[in-house]
């Protein structure tokens, strides 16, 4: 057993599946939340709970202090961030090492390396990773932006190298839009991040958006499970996930695995990883970022797989060896993911919390709900607004998606509104079905048509 | 804990006593039905306070507020949802509206964050801001009233 306790700074969902990592492994749990949150899921299910502040998540859920604190006084030997909040906080990953508390994620240096979007391009083309055709860096002035984005060729991508969750991202699409792009996306940056530097890239028309998920250990054992492909996204934010992607060629994807493997081994980052790109209609891939923690949709490659990454994930973090090799590495099927969130899709997807009137899980074979909630529980309306997490295996494609629209008919989730007419709608979708889905997809999506 | 029976104060003493010099911060005994349970207190460290960066997504929907009827002419113009209401586009900027303001329909009147999502409520009618009923950061229902409204014809 790696580890005797671990604490778990996270709430829902996310929460639940660390903890049941956990349990499974006969490591103890310790739940944090907020006043809001003294009725979740996660605190009925962690072997103890603390309560660490207020519902605003500054006060709570993001203050390093009171997480450590809980820490110290339960003895929690480790601290898994889950996704989200202080996952991707180099200064957390720190704190943590500072107290003698293991962080279950790679190492604050890993993190700060990738969260400088710009200094990750850099670093990744280094490697032998090509990046999205754009500026080496940081842009210093407008001159330089549209010097560069005129060899480029126009449309362009002004982005934040402080960026995540699809802020400070804007198109140009000629030098005034670049102008205009380059001054927003500053001030965005400035006042989400606290930093305003920005980079461009060339606009990839036609992109899907396609990850590979990494494993690492820290004596240079790597092994890169395959990709997903999350081109269904509603501003940057992704709603459906898939596993093989239907467009990757064999041949490319082979490729691309050889030299993620030989590239992170190369830049030292260790634990689980995930690397993004963009793939344009040749078939063509350049990296987009890389995410230094577990992500919401790394259940399909966990479905496909047959691996617990959250149990690899914990061995990692207590320094064990990769036992598995590439070699190893098997995968069966095709898995399909769909977020459920409180929103209400035919109005602009505006948030929805409030109580959970009545409640059916789906079941029967291939299907797999994440969620935290229960009949009778209230959603708050201060975090995020996932909710459930509806994921379907079959032998193939056609089986996985059949599939989850049978268990989207079968889940019952009554009180508030979800997205799930919204997903009925997709899985009928002739350019879903046929694989030829683009990263600005949903802007010809209508959910009346 | 038990107190009495057969227990020796002493003996309790030297455990503690044990407990302090190896640092110990819990101890459990049981002897012949008895069960002696010992937590050191715990003392809280100290800890630097660090600014954490707020995540937070602005993404921008809309969302019309509702209206109430009242006794005079004026109306209520209430929330669409639960969340936080926040009377300027960012903190330390000047609100959208004043008291005594005049604005139109579809301008934008105040924002209700929820599930980090900054909600732009716009008014649905033309109308005079009467009175502002709620206060900025404040947690509000779904149809609580935000603002006294008079319409204008």
């Amino acid at each position: 057993m790696p580890f005797n306790k671990i604490l778990v700074a996270n709430r829902g969902e996310i929460a639940i599946r660390v903890m049941r990592a956990c349990r499974e492994m006969g490591i103890r749990t310790v739940a944090v939340y907020s006043t809001a949150d003294a009725d979740s899921m996660h605190v009925k299910y962690a072997d103890e709970a603390v309560c660490i502040g207020p519902s605003d998540k500054s006060k709570s859920y993001l203050s390093l202090s009171n997480i450590i604190s809980a820490a110290d006084i339960t003895n929690a030997e480790a601290i898994h961030p889950g996704t989200g909040f202080l996952a991707e906080a180099p200064h957390f990953a720190e704190a943590c090492r500072d107290h003698g508390i293991t962080f279950i994620g790679p190492t604050p240096e890993n993190i700060e390396m990738m969260g400088d979007k710009a200094r990750a391009r850099q670093v990744m083309d280094k490697a032998g990773i090509s990046p999205i055709p754009g500026s080496k860096g940081i842009l210093r002035n407008e001159k330089e932006a549209i010097k560069l984005a005129r060899k480029l060729g126009y449309p362009v991508v002004v982005k934040s190298a402080a960026g995540g969750g699809g802020i400070g991202i804007r198109e140009a699409y000629n030098d005034a839009g670049l102008l205009n792009a380059f001054q927003l996306v500053q001030s965005e940056a400035k006042s989400a991040f606290g930093r305003s530097e920005v980079y461009i890239e060339k606009l990839i028309e036609r992109a899907k958006h396609i990850e590979f998920q990494i494993l690492a250990d820290k004596y240079g054992n790597v092994v890169c499970l395959g990709e997903r492909d999350c081109s269904v996204q509603r501003r940057k934010q992704k709603l459906i996930e898939e596993t093989p992607c239907l467009m990757l060629n064999p041949k490319i994807r082979e490729d691309i695995i050889k030299s993620l493997i030989k590239a992170i081994r190369n830049i030292k980052y260790t634990n689980v990883g995930t690397v993004e790109f963009l793939m344009d209609p040749e078939g063509k891939s350049y990296f987009m970022e890389m995410n230094t923690r577990i992500q919401v949709e790394h259940t399909i490659t966990e479905e496909v797989t047959g691996l617990d990454l959250l149990k690899e994930q914990i061995r990692l973090s207590a320094g064990e060896r990769l036992t598995l090799r590439q070699n190893d590495i098997q995968l069966n099927g095709h898995a399909i993911e769909c977020r459920i969130n409180a929103e209400d899709p035919d109005k602009k997807f505006m948030p929805s919390p409030g109580m959970i009137d009545d409640f059916h899980a789906p079941g029967g074979i291939g299907v797999r709900l994440d969620t935290h909630i229960y009949r009778g529980y209230k959603i708050p309306p201060f975090y995020d607004s996932l909710i459930a997490k509806l994921i379907t295996h079959g032998k193939n494609r056609d089986e996985a998606i059949s599939r989850m629209k049978r268990a989207l008919d079968e889940i019952i989730i009554s009180g508030i509104k979800t997205t799930i007419p919204f997903h009925k709608k997709i899985l009928e979708d002739e350019r879903f079905l046929r694989g030829e889905v683009y990263v600005n997809f949903l802007n010809s999506f209508s959910m009346s048509e | 804990m038990p107190e009495k029976k057969g227990l020796d104060m002493d003996i309790l003493k030297e455990i503690i006593k044990i407990m302090k010099e190896n640092d110990l911060s819990e101890i459990c005994i049981e002897q012949g039905g008895l069960k002696i349970q010992v937590k050191q207190g715990y003392t809280q460290p100290t800890h630097a306070v660090y600014n954490v960066p707020i995540q937070t997504i602005p993404e921008k929907a809309h969302a019309t507020a509702e209206t109430q009827i009242t006794e005079d002419s004026s109306v209520f113009i209430s929330s669409p949802l639960v969340g936080t209401f926040y009377e300027s586009p960012k903190p330390g900027e000047e609100p959208f509206v004043k008291v005594g303001d005049s604005v139109k329909t579809g301008q934008v009147i105040c924002i209700i964050e929820a599930m980090k999502i900054m909600n732009e409520i716009t008014a649905d009618m033309d109308c005079e801001i009467l009175e502002i009923l709620v206060k900025n950061g404040q947690s509000v229902e779904c149809e609580q009233p935000l603002f006294r409204v008079r319409p204008k014809a």
